[in-house]
């Protein structure tokens, strides 16, 4: 069962998610997105992206969604509906839950998958070897190309965040 | 193509089904709305480590950089919405109701 620890936490993945889409009250979306992006980012690191997977812990959880909890605890109402007392909200998530362990148990049974790509199970813990990587990580050292190659892209996104916070600011100066 | 790969898609399916049906707040649309971008990254970053494409291991990071611009408009609004109306529930936003 270790094996499919990957295929395991790929799973958790769609069921926090499914748990986000079936709409409780803000505050539970925020804690089912929190479960998703740790299983989201275990994923990362298995397949070698030991930057990207921490990027998401620190950008995704630690900036974002820290936002989301404070401007969901402002506009909060006062008894929140978490999944089982609402029965639209737990019938959405049931029927999610039940689609994912179909879709569990067909790959199970198969071990592979041919939808339109085929999706075979080898590729979770064999990846495709190009050769000689050297010392240094691959990942780690495309990601550093973002200041050489990609240095316009820097500008870019440098621009559009701060054209991001003036255009917040004139959303929020109100009369 | 890994297995995983079909998890990561039936994710941004489905978030992508909870956006587009509104219950009764506006935070939840914008929650789907950051798991889409979340299954967006991670499945790019699956992808792009599999392949080896090592100069596109950036293009996760820039697209997370893009995602948190627009989720802090979506706020924005979102707290513009509350501050007029008291509540964020959807059905306060009905000015072009005929």
């Amino acid at each position: 069962m270790v094996m499919y620890i990957v295929f395991t936490m790929s799973t958790i993945f769609v069921i926090s998610l499914v748990g986000v889409s079936s709409k409780p009250s803000p505050i539970y979306g925020g804690l089912g997105l929190i479960v998703g992006g740790a299983m989201g980012c275990g994923v990362v690191f298995s397949f070698g992206g030991s930057f990207l997977g921490l990027m998401v812990f620190l950008i995704y959880l630690g900036g974002m969604l820290v936002v989301f909890g404070y401007t969901t605890a402002m506009a909060t109402e006062q008894y929140p509906e978490v999944w089982v007392s609402n029965k639209v909200v737990f019938g959405g998530f049931f029927l999610g839950l039940v689609l994912e362990l179909l879709v569990v148990m067909y790959v199970l049974k198969g071990g592979k998958v041919n939808v339109v790509f085929e999706f075979n199970g080898l590729e979770d813990w064999v990846v495709y070897d190009t050769g000689d990587s050297g010392f240094f990580s691959e990942e780690a050292m495309g990601i550093a190309a973002l200041y050489s190659y990609g240095a316009w892209l820097i500008v870019v996104t440098g621009w559009s965040l701060f054209i991001g916070v003036v255009v917040i600011m004139e959303i929020t100066r109100g009369n | 193509m890994s297995l995983v790969h079909i998890n990561i898609l039936i994710a941004f399916a489905v978030s992508l089904t909870g956006l587009l049906m509104h219950r009764s707040h506006l935070m939840s649309a914008l929650l789907c709305l950051e798991g889409m971008m979340l299954s967006l990254f991670i499945l790019a970053t699956l992808t792009i480590l599999s392949t080896h494409f090592t100069l596109a291991n950036m293009m996760p990071i820039i697209l997370l950089v893009f995602a948190a611009c627009e989720a802090a408009i979506g706020l924005a609004l979102l707290v513009m919405v509350s501050n007029t109306y008291g509540t964020d529930y959807v059905q306060n936003l009905n000015l072009l109701q005929c």
